[in-house]
């Protein structure tokens, strides 16, 4: 299927949309200073916790694991770990890499994806900008 | 997390024509929704409960299900058997009760109130009312579209002729009872899809819809910075409410033209 060159206006939107999704998406990376890759940040100290027989959904816990690593990060606060173990276990991988390469090779791994979807969407809709 | 963009790759590689199939895809794509739904299962199980229930993608829904499931209880065993601790029970009912208790995302107090996504926060505004009353009218708003949207994709056969649509639908519907947060907006990836099959039917449709998908994502652009001084403005997830409405309505209208499977490309 082909959209006509006077449906531009309508992709114009499409795309607007998309790259909005992607500002907030490239944000949280951007303030990372601030934020600590939000909930990453306790996620990838969870996946190091379960591996060093230490607590992932107790807070003390993993602030120290991650004070014995010698991490600089924002503390954890108490109830931050609400995600299931599923998740853990897929963050696996990650335990074995340092603050902050972790989270960088992350975000950049999630971004590739965004737009290798955003990418295949244009493909197969067909669209034309 | 990248599960908006993980779910998406899954419904791209398997809602193709039979012709595109092909085993590898196939494996490629059940393996990574279930990757999505084991890192965010609140994000990724609309769009996989919609592959579940298409035939043709029952079997891919079914596995990705069930590796997340199994990475789920290995977890679950890991955590239990090697720790013995219940903080992780003491963490699920605090994310449970997070859409609606004391300092959660329906509280006024809570200075982020804004960033939310779930309709508590716009049922909150309501004076008077509840905590108990919030939850029970997000359900069942929740449940009410649930419901529609499965009457009118088994009368209008859109499960094989608009899944973007389901898709769409069950996505934003999903958003709406549990905690959600601005961010979660990345998830509109999922959403401009159906505008592509609203545009067959209806142009001006489609045009409305991409309207609202795109003020729903900017919301959190202009709510967190622009006029955060506003204070809070729960109109986002009243807004997700209303381009839901839209999409049942436009299930309703007469396709002139086959779904965009059939259509050679």
């Amino acid at each position: 299927m082909r959209f006509l060159p006077s449906t531009r206006g309508l992709w114009l939107l499409t795309m607007l949309a998309m790259l909005l999704t992607g500002w907030t998406t490239v944000t949280p990376a951007r303030n990372h200073q601030r934020a600590n890759f939000g909930d990453f940040n306790y996620l990838q100290a969870g996946s190091k916790c379960l591996i060093a027989r230490c607590d992932p959904y107790f807070y003390a816990s993993l602030n120290n694991q991650l004070a014995a690593q010698h991490e600089q990060r924002v503390d954890i606060f108490p109830m931050s770990p609400v995600y299931p173990t599923s998740t853990l276990m897929v963050l696996l991988p990650f335990a074995a890499l340092r603050w902050p390469l972790a989270a960088l090779v992350y975000t950049g791994l999630g971004g590739l994806l965004t737009a290798l979807a955003c990418g295949l969407m244009i493909r197969r809709f067909s669209l034309r900008i | 997390m990248p599960v908006t963009a993980l779910t998406a790759l899954a419904c791209l590689l398997l809602l193709r024509d039979a012709t595109a199939w092909s085993k590898a895809s196939d494996t490629l794509a059940w393996v990574l929704l279930g990757l999505a739904l084991a890192l965010k299962p609140q994000l990724a199980v609309g769009p996989a409960l919609v592959l579940f229930c298409r035939p043709q993608t029952r079997t891919p829904a079914f596995k990705s299900g069930a590796l997340a499931i199994g990475f789920l209880f290995i977890g679950l065993v890991a955590y239990r058997v090697r720790l013995g601790t219940f903080h992780f029970l003491t963490s699920l009912r605090w994310a449970f009760g997070l859409s609606v208790m004391p300092e959660g995302s329906s509280d006024f107090a809570n200075l982020e109130a804004s960033d939310f996504l779930n309709i508590q926060t716009t049922f909150a505004a309501i004076p008077h009312l509840s905590r108990a009353a919030i939850n029970a009218l997000a359900w069942t708003t929740a449940a009410v579209l649930a419901g529609a949207t499965a009457w009118l994709a088994a009368r209008t056969e859109a499960l094989k002729k608009r899944p973007w649509t389901l898709v769409a639908l069950a996505l934003a519907i999903s958003l709406l009872p549990v905690y959600h947060r601005g961010y979660h907006r990345v998830s509109a990836l999922l959403l401009i899809p159906a505008a592509a099959e609203i545009f067959i039917i209806r142009k001006g449709a489609a045009w409305l819809y991409c309207t609202l998908v795109a003020f729903w994502i900017a919301n959190d652009t202009l709510m967190s910075y622009a006029i955060r001084r506003w204070r809070y403005k729960p109109q986002s997830p009243a807004e997700d409410v209303i381009f839901c409405l839209l999409l049942l309505a436009s299930l309703l209208w007469t396709s002139p033209t086959p779904s965009l499977d059939s259509i050679e490309l």
